[in-house]
């Protein structure tokens, strides 16, 4: 097809404003689906996200619509995911910025509105869910131009629900998005934007073309490591893998080489026809930086090899994980994993259960280091085994992210008590209208990361919104909190925190360690410790009483059974010192962990 | 010992107690005789072993019966063995339902040991558990037992019922000891699955005595009887020495028994087969092919071996673990380590057979567990 008849764009949006239900009512609209197959949400292909009712993997649909070849990208709303946005952003020349007619402008939609501009698409603001008794829309009108600065005449005006203004979003899209520029007769060059592994056709590579064609029997090399493999099959999504003979500048799609280890795939990667040696990459994005860490383990031992290989799997899925192999004294061998949020971190553990098979043990999540030591060399640290003797560090550095908080104005004092009480400081507050104040503020992350979007909601009756970035590593006055069951230190619950909070967090810790670890034949002594000193302790007393009175000829088989049961219940722990610690007692160091219900 | 134990079943009580869950219904308008006539049929069938060393009548109430169906069955049973005068016969019997007549019948058929499931001496605590008789019955059966010649008596009762103190169960132990029993089964209520009681605790309206008095009572019992010379043999049994049931040890030796009737077990060459329970199913399948098998389990090697090690736990005498890997011709080597572990947290006597120190009866069921 030619360029101008191509349009790619993409929805972006607060989380929950929308998106996906407008996206289905698209596909609906120009007949990529029919109704009888239709199931809501119909671009959420994981179970995961039709449970949660979010976007978490972006994918792309083609549709055609008066001649006009549209191509939809759909990206994840959700803070975590920004890495995910960024990636459906380089595929696209437009993005439809999409606001809650109700809710009005919140953090990710400024997030996403920057993110979008920043990466020179064509922006088109619109208002949806007007349909609805608490619409505002001027309100809203009057926040995206006086507070993002956006062009609003000619505001689209649509509902997901209803199927109002769907023909207009068309109609805009091809009307204000660019046509994508490139050359069919240049050498090829596309961009792997995300890839899956299907256990049928191996990698699935998804691709924006650039410049020249994709097709069936083409060599291509990918420039990052000049691997050279033959196409198998090109196509696109309409939504399900749909085979076409070619796949040209402008044109979003996959491919399917003979890719059956996922070594060789890289997101951001160039894809350029073999030998080929004069290509310019396309500009790929950013590595993803991830914040929040934590040791994923098998559940037994002998599931390693599973969990590497889920892991690989998953990982050429959503680049935006990191692991490397690590191991605990308590846990054995395992994996260190990077993640983008604690959401982030919740939905790689779920997808990893689900689809390897591999019951795992996650150790409570922490953030990243840095240390300066006496030498003067700087570290990162991801996991408290890694700190150097307390003697050797000079200086010991936190994370700090900028928060920007989007919130009613007589919510902000709450929302400042919070951030002060977290260690946080205050930067400065602008008004975005009448009824909405951004307060930006910088927060250590690791008080950021568990539980402060849940007290920060709370705090503004659930009207406040969030965003964050990265700031830089600040000296703190950081040390290691050390947990100590039966006296012996285990690697898995010790945490690094701030020095004033430690015995709170260390009396928070041990009382979690109480409720999870059950009952033992014998007294367990938890204790907290900074280096040899101990700042709290709780004990679990020993089991009192655990004997069946009654066990004759006809209950033997029955007996033994219930003891098997209760047998096979303890190998799921693991074993520290003689103590049988399960599973959930390396979460629960997380103490107050959120609920995935409430950041929806 | 030679040849395998006979346990017969007769399923049938005067009402069914709310926290029961054995194979028993409530006699009235039940077909006494055709379960007689089915159970006859399968001894026939089966063969009943000709020379137990030991034979138990439970149920149910063996006694609610007629003292004519008592004695037809009686005499089934007995006119199937050798006559042997030594052999433990033990029958059970609820105080309720026993009289002068029905001992006589028990005595001549040889019966010479009588289980009397008392329960309780508080008639509060009888209610609570659904029994329909009277403390003061208890007393009764017991000296009828005892005057009519029959020499052992064993007494079962039941402690940690719900409202029972701690005072309340020492008194019934006074009082049960004053009477000089030979043996005592006492027992910590279950709250099995299927039973009314289990039901009614799910749903909050019957709360189970706190853990630390339930503790305390096992404790206790232990104590009490051991000043009164009856010492425990196994987690719930208490006897006289020399007192011990024989019948009941062959169960936690892991030796064979033929069982027969509805829902009665047999243990019979390494295989454990369970009779259909339902009444009808039972009789139905007896006249169609002789048995009435409806489950089966077989355990071989170190599967047994382990078993037996898990049943032997529960006695004082222990077990011998190398007598069970020469029984079962297997190595058991890989068990060391935590027979080491449960001797150094002091739940398993320092030497010796393989049995529980004084502090490991109270959490038997995690010391067994290791060992399976």
């Amino acid at each position: 097809m030619r360029l101008e008849h191509i349009r790619n764009f993409c929805i972006i949006a607060h989380v929950d404003h929308g998106k996906s239900t407008l996206a289905d009512r698209l596909l609906l609209r120009t007949g990529a689906v029919e109704q009888r197959v239709f199931r809501d949400q119909l671009l959420d292909s994981m179970d995961i996200e039709r449970e949660r009712g979010i976007t978490i993997k972006a994918s792309a649909v083609r549709m055609m619509w008066q001649g006009k070849q549209i191509n939809l990208i759909d990206t994840p709303g959700h803070v975590d995911f920004s890495y995910e946005v960024s990636r459906a952003l380089h595929a696209c020349e437009g993005a439809l910025l999409l606001v809650d007619a109700s809710q009005g402008v919140e953090a990710q939609t400024v997030a996403n509105a920057y993110l979008a501009i920043e990466a020179g698409l064509d922006v088109i603001p619109a208002i949806n869910k007007v349909e609805l008794p608490g619409a505002q829309p001027e309100l809203v009108i009057d926040q995206l131009s006086t507070g993002l600065g956006l062009d609003t005449t000619g505001i689209l005006r649509v509902s997901g629900k209803t199927g109002l203004g769907v023909d207009d979003v068309l109609k805009a899209v091809i009307d204000r998005v660019r046509p994508p520029e490139g050359d069919p007769a240049a050498p090829t060059r596309a961009l792997i934007y995300d890839a899956a592994y299907d256990d049928y056709r191996g990698v699935v590579v998804y691709v924006r073309v650039f410049d020249g064609t994709l097709r069936r029997g083409m060599k291509v090399q990918f420039l990052s490591n000049l691997s050279e493999w033959e196409i198998a099959e090109v196509g696109v999504f309409r939504p399900e893998m749909e085979k076409v003979d070619v796949l040209s500048a402008g044109e979003v799609g996959y491919f399917v080489a003979n890719l059956k280890t996922l070594e060789h795939v890289k997101v951001g990667d160039t894809i350029a026809p073999a030998k080929e040696r004069d290509v310019v990459p396309v500009p790929g994005f950013k590595d993803p930086k991830p914040l929040v860490f934590c040791g994923i383990y098998p559940a037994s031992s002998q599931d390693f090899d599973d969990l590497r290989k889920a892991i690989e799997k998953l990982h050429l899925n959503d680049a935006s994980f990191t692991f490397h192999p690590e191991s605990s004294e308590a846990l054995g061998f395992g994996f260190r994993c990077g993640f983008l949020g604690l959401l982030h971190m919740e939905i790689v553990q779920q997808r990893l259960e689900r689809h390897a098979n591999v019951d795992i043990i996650q150790t409570a999540p922490n953030v990243t280091y840095e240390v300066v030591t006496t030498d003067g060399e700087t570290r990162r640290i991801e996991r408290p085994a890694e700190l150097p003797d307390p003697a050797h560090i000079k200086e010991f550095r936190e994370p700090i992210v900028r928060v920007s908080i989007i919130a009613p104005p007589e919510a902000i004092g709450p929302v400042m008590a919070l951030v002060t009480d977290r260690r946080g400081t205050f930067v400065k507050q602008d008004y975005l209208g009448p009824s909405r104040t951004i307060l930006v503020c910088d927060l250590p992350l690791s008080e950021m990361v568990f539980d402060f979007h849940d007290l920060m909601k709370s705090a503004t009756r659930g009207y406040g919104t969030m965003d964050y970035e990265m700031k830089g590593f600040f000296p703190a006055d950081l040390v290691r909190l050390r947990i100590l069951v039966a006296a012996d230190e285990v690697d898995a619950l010790s945490v690094i925190c701030h020095r004033e909070v430690a015995p709170r967090r260390g009396r928070e810790i041990l009382r979690a360690l109480q409720k999870t670890i059950p009952r033992q034949l014998f007294e367990i002594a938890l204790q907290a410790a900074i280096g040899g000193k101990i700042i709290a302790r709780e004990s679990i007393t020993a089991l009192r009483k655990n004997v069946t009175a009654k066990c004759y000829g006809g209950d033997v088989t029955r007996k033994r059974k219930l003891l098997e049961k209760q047998k096979e219940g303890k190998k799921r722990m693991r074993q520290v010192g003689g103590v049988e610690i399960p599973q959930e007692a390396f979460l629960s160091v997380l103490g107050s962990r959120r609920e995935e219900k409430k950041r929806k | 010992m030679t040849g395998p134990s006979l346990y017969v079943h007769i399923p049938f009580c005067e009402t069914k107690c709310p926290y029961c869950d054995f194979n028993s219904f409530a006699v009235l308008g039940r077909d006494v005789d055709g379960y007689l006539d089915a159970l006859r049929r399968e001894m026939d069938a089966r063969g009943v072993p000709g020379d137990p060393p030991t034979i138990f009548i439970g149920g149910g109430t063996p006694t609610v019966v007629t003292p004519e169906q008592l004695a037809r069955y009686l005499g089934d049973i007995t006119a199937r063995l050798r006559p042997d005068p030594a052999r433990e016969f033990t029958v059970e019997a609820n105080p309720g339902s026993l009289t002068r007549e029905k001992v006589a019948v028990l005595k001549e058929h040889g019966v010479n040991r009588v289980s009397l499931g008392a329960q309780s001496l508080v008639d509060r605590h009888l209610a609570t558990l659904g029994r329909v008789h009277r403390a003061a019955e208890v007393e009764e059966a017991y000296r009828m037992v005892r005057e009519a010649g029959i020499p052992r008596v064993n007494l079962d009762f039941i402690y940690g019922v719900p409202g029972m103190t701690l005072a309340e169960w020492a008194a019934t132990l006074e009082t049960a000891i004053s009477w000089r029993p030979d043996h005592l089964s006492c027992y910590a209520l279950i709250f099995e699955p299927g039973t009314e009681f289990h039901a009614r605790r799910s749903a909050g309206r019957l709360n189970p005595i706190a853990e630390d008095r339930e503790l305390a009572m096992f404790r206790y019992t232990e104590r009490r009887l051991r000043r009164a010379g009856i010492l425990r043999y196994e987690i719930s049994n208490f006897a006289r020495r020399g007192e011990e049931c024989r019948h009941n040890l062959v169960y936690w030796r892991n030796g064979e028994y033929a069982g027969f009737g509805a829902g009665a077990f047999s243990y019979l060459q390494g295989r454990r087969t369970g009779n259909e329970r339902h009444l009808g199913r039972y009789a139905e399948a007896v006249r169609g092919r002789g048995d009435a098998i409806a489950t089966e389990e077989r355990l071989e090697g170190e599967a047994a071996a382990r078993e037996t090690i898990v049943l032997g736990l529960r006695t004082s005498e222990g077990v011998d673990v190398e007598a069970v890997e020469r029984r079962y011709g297997v190595d058991l080597g890989g068990l060391r380590g935590t027979i080491g572990r449960m001797r150094g947290l002091g739940l398993v006597a320092p030497d010796g057979p393989l049995r529980l120190a004084r502090r490991g009866w109270r959490v038997a069921d995690e010391v067994a567990a290791a060992f399976l």
